[in-house]
């Protein structure tokens, strides 16, 4: 397995007024290359990790403990100048509605310029706009490098963003749902161009999905978050194959697939949703298999084989369970 | 049946929550020195010190003092008990206007904006054509031609302000009028007129209400201006407007209380209407 | 023969816009039986909702016939819809903003009870809320305070609770998480079954639409490109369009690997319609016959698709408006 480039310790944030911090101690270890993938429900605090990441919180939240460590220095701890200095030439980030990333009154050429002009220094870099367009396969690139971004598609807009975001060259890109909303075939070929820049330029990403498909076709490591924790990490053929995690079981068990049709499930067993999930695990009012000791105290996560992590205090019962019985689901027959 | 989910885990991701104090402090001034207008009005309906039209020629311009608490006038009146009766007369008065405004504003704002077509167009004209005059130099004109009585006062005033309430509501109802839950409501059977009273313009009526509150302001200046000036309501009505004019050549020779306090009296009337309206804008803009 | 409970016979639907004219829809035609449940598929621009709102007449169309239970509606005067709907209702997309967000779920689904008088409406109201799974807790709550997942159901149940024939549903479970999805999918099965419903289901999610349709309409630029049961049209997609989207999506198993068919070009705008078949700037395989409008060649019974590439070598044509017949 290759070295970490960036490695997120016990990371904990939490919004001013609330007393629950709305991430939880997460520990992530994102490899120096290849694409990993960060999984999560709406809520999980996906995210709000990136946005840690990079110094980019909300107002209203701070960190209150852990570290982000790049190339032996915390980010965490940099000033604000510094994070700047980052941004862009060592970690970029693309985004969900790609429009709206994009400065409304400015031609996409002229914002791509600046972006060359702000990382080498070298002004009126339209010229190389032009080339970075072509790079992303932009249809006529010549002709759309005048235009605005209200005259372009969601999917243009994105190869824009893509664009500005290879003038910078950075050693880690970090996708936050770039393809939601975007139309399959559109997405298929922003990730095709995704992989093949990331290939050619040899840097590392990290894909912030809630979309298993995906996460199935491109990332080789899978991390999976659930209020504000992540609660499983591992490769991902073994992840789709055989989770350690009943949340992560969950989701395997109610996938969806266009190629091969599956039987309804209907969840089994007893859950507890009265309970308060107070310093316990957070999945526990929702887990099957939750004991006493999951409600009460949290468990963080532990080596259940190479390169996999899993934070369940129970999983070394669950190890032997079907997907399905890890999930607590059962099938209810046809789907008519 | 099991039902896989529980309620939310959290709120949204970026909640952007500041402090949770239920009311500012402007709005507890605002409504402070309303409660105070109020407790004048109604004392001074019940059980004034004095007759406000009593007059009096041996107590003439008495300064403030043991028995007239707030002075006497050049008629010997009680100050205080005629700004009470001010309060209760000019309250009634903004009440009326802003009601009256509210109402068939509203009423016409959103059905024109419902309906659209040839009723739209007719009212906006006419709503620009009516906002073009400053409201009070309209109302003035109206009182003029109609002639002086309380009466004419809130029609002018009224007439003045609708259509602000108008366009504000057509406003409204024209963007809501796009939104999801009202196609749905449209969907599930609602007939026009449900769709826009029952669904849309309780979702709506929040800026209405701001505007209302800053208009209950701007009437009592209003009648209070025009009074001022000789027209609509005259001497010897205890009226605000009427007190400061009568009393506004007295401060040349230094008998200040005749005009001041009933001045005071429409200054804080009109700051408390605008405090109460900015911290409606506030707190129910926040929740959204 | 049956008739079927809608009948969809070449709608057209355009909208004037600064700059020009949409077509959202360009003669489209299809039939749903009752009881069954057709999927409908398509991209964005490719008039899906468009269509969706033409069935449900918050949108006039402009030419076509929309026929429910024998009766051509689609110029129906706005009174004469709202009886009409108490048999044709929709869920929308986003219960987040098609639900009143001031009113409470009790208030939200006694609406239509009250608006198409229901009898008996209490034990109604409780009778839905038993079939959606919610408990009875949620009545008074508003959108605003519930889950996505509780949403939803609260809007299932605003739609079904007049007893329709048939629910139009605009992706109800777009905004709604993965781990939801498919319990929803099973309970929109079960309601169907209980209460006798007919389903369009309107997604651009195949992997949704694969596990509650019966058939499948992939549309295109305002075209029904390809028609046919579900399985016949996910073992041969006939249309080059149908072709490019099964392979693009993304299958969550990581052992199977697909290979994307590209398209040429960029995707389209609906205010300039190709002559002939709407598929061809971008179809690499489009050639000058394509130029012609594309008749339905039947690719297998009940399965259509309007490309020359699904001639068979007899080059032998159906109807335009196909009859469903060998069941």
């Amino acid at each position: 397995m290759s070295t970490n480039l960036l490695t997120v310790e016990d990371l904990t944030v939490a919004f001013e007024g609330q007393s629950r911090p709305v991430l939880s101690r997460v520990n992530l270890q994102v490899p120096a290359d290849g694409w990993m993938g960060l999984v999560g429900e709406s809520g999980s605090g996906k995210s709000l990790t990136s946005l840690a990441m990079i110094g980019l919180l909300p107002p209203g939240a701070s960190v209150l403990g852990g570290r982000v460590l790049m190339d032996g220095v915390d980010l965490l701890a940099q000033s604000p100048d510094q994070m700047r200095r980052v941004r862009g030439s060592r970690i970029g980030m693309i985004f969900q509605s790609p429009r709206s990333a994009l400065n409304p009154l400015m031609t996409v050429g002229a914002q791509i310029a600046r972006s060359i002009s702000h990382q080498t220094g070298v002004p009126h870099a339209e010229r190389g706009a032009v080339e970075l367009l072509r790079k992303v396969q932009m249809p006529d690139p010549e002709l759309r490098v005048h235009a605005y971004p209200h005259q372009l598609s969601g999917g243009m807009c994105q190869r824009v963003l893509i664009a500005m975001m290879l003038a910078a060259r950075p050693r880690l890109l970090i996708a936050d749902e770039p393809t939601t909303g975007l139309d399959v075939t559109v997405e298929a070929e922003i990730l095709d161009l995704m992989h093949s820049l990331q290939e050619e330029t040899g840097m590392a990403v990290l894909l912030i999905t809630h979309d298993l498909g995906i996460v199935a076709e491109h990332c080789r490591e899978v991390a999976v978050m659930y209020g504000g924790r992540i609660v499983e990490e591992a490769p991902a053929d073994l992840l789709f194959r055989d989770p350690g995690h009943p949340y992560t079981a969950q989701l395997m068990a109610t996938l969806l697939r266009a190629d091969r049709p599956v039987d309804f499930a209907e969840a089994v067993g007893n859950r507890h949703p009265d309970v308060a999930a107070g310093s316990g695990c957070r999945y526990a009012p929702r887990c099957p298999h939750a004991e006493q000791a999951c409600i009460t105290t949290s468990i963080e996560l532990e080596i259940a084989g190479p390169g996999h992590l899993v934070a369940c205090r129970r999983r070394r019962q669950l190890a032997g369970l079907s997907i399905d019985e890890k999930a607590g689901m059962t099938r209810v027959g046809p789907r008519s | 049946m099991a039902v896989l989910e529980v309620a939310p885990l959290e709120g949204p991701v970026f909640t952007n929550r500041r402090s949770r104090i239920p009311v500012s402090i402007s709005a507890a001034v605002g409504i402070g020195i309303l409660a105070v207008l109020v407790v004048l009005w109604v004392w001074g309906a019940v059980a004034p010190p004095h007759n406000p039209l009593a007059t009096d020629p041996a107590s003439q311009l008495l300064p403030p003092g043991a028995g007239h608490v707030l002075g006497t006038d050049k008629f010997g009146r009680d100050i205080l008990s005629r700004v009470m009766a001010g309060t209760g007369l000019d309250l009634a008065i903004a009440l009326l206007v802003t009601g009256i405004a509210f109402t068939v504003g509203v009423l016409v704002g959103s059905l024109a904006a419902y309906n659209g077509g040839w009723l739209d167009d007719i009212v906006l004209r006419v709503v620009d054509m009516v906002l073009s005059f400053p409201a009070f130099v309209l109302a003035l004109a109206i009182t003029a031609v109609l002639g002086n009585s309380v009466r004419n006062v809130v029609i002018a005033i009224a007439v003045a302000y609708t259509p602000y309430f108008v366009r504000l509501a057509r406003g409204e109802v024209l963007s809501a009028r796009r939104s999801d839950y009202a196609d749905n409501a449209r969907a599930v059977g609602n007939p026009g007129w449900r769709v826009v009273f029952l669904h849309l313009l309780p979702n709506c009526v929040t800026p209405a209400l701001v505007q209302a509150s800053l208009t209950m302001g701007w009437s009592i200046l209003d009648a209070s201006g025009l009074s001022f000036l000789g027209l609509g309501i005259k001497p010897p009505t205890a009226e605000w407007g009427v007190e400061v004019s009568e009393g506004a050549s007295n401060i040349v020779s230094g008998e200040w209380w005749t005009s001041v306090f009933p001045g005071l009296a429409i200054t804080s009337a009109v700051l408390s209407f605008n405090l109460i309206g900015e911290a409606i804008q506030t707190r129910f803009s926040r929740r959204r | 023969m049956k008739s079927p409970l809608l009948q969809v016979s070449d709608l057209t639907c355009e909208f004037r816009v600064r700059g020009g004219t949409v077509h959202a829809l360009n003669g489209v035609s299809f039939a749903v039986e009752a009881g069954e449940t057709v999927g409908l598929v398509g991209e964005s621009g490719c008039g899906k909702s468009t269509l969706a709102r033409c069935i449900v007449r918050l949108q006039r169309p402009t030419a076509g016939r929309l026929v429910f239970d024998g009766q051509d509606y689609a110029g129906w005067p706005e009174r004469r819809i709202r009886r009409l709907r108490r048999d044709v209702q929709m869920v929308f997309q986003d219960p987040m903003t098609a639900l009143n967000p001031s009113w409470s779920a009790r208030r939200l689904i006694m609406e239509p009870l009250l608006l198409h008088r229901i009898p008996e409406r209490e034990a109604r109201l409780r009778h839905l809320l038993d079939e959606v799974e919610l408990p009875e807790g949620i009545l008074n709550r508003r959108p605003g305070e519930l889950s996505g997942g509780q949403r939803q159901r609260v809007a299932i149940a605003r739609a079904i609770g007049p007893r329709p024939r048939f629910v139009v549903l605009d992706e109800p479970t777009a905004s709604v998480d993965m781990s939801i999805r498919a319990g929803l999918l099973r309970l929109l099965r079960k309601l169907q079954r209980e209460e006798g419903l007919t389903y369009l289901f309107i997604s651009h999610d195949l992997s949704t639409v694969r596990h509650i349709a019966d058939r499948l309409l992939v549309m295109y630029l305002g075209k029904v490109v390809e028609e046919g049961a579900m399985e016949s049209v996910f073992s041969k997609p006939s249309h080059v369009y149908t072709q490019v989207l099964l392979s693009s999506i993304p299958i969550p198993d990581p052992s199977v690997h697909r290979e994307r068919l590209p398209m040429l070009g960029e995707p389209p705008s609906p205010t300039e319609i190709p002559t002939g078949c709407p598929f061809r700037p971008r179809c690499p395989q489009a050639t000058d016959e394509c130029k012609q409008p594309q008749p339905y060649y039947e690719v297998a019974p009940g399965h259509r698709a309007a490309c020359r590439l699904a001639k068979p070598a007899g080059g032998r044509e159906t109807f335009a408006g196909v009859k469903r017949g060998v069941a």
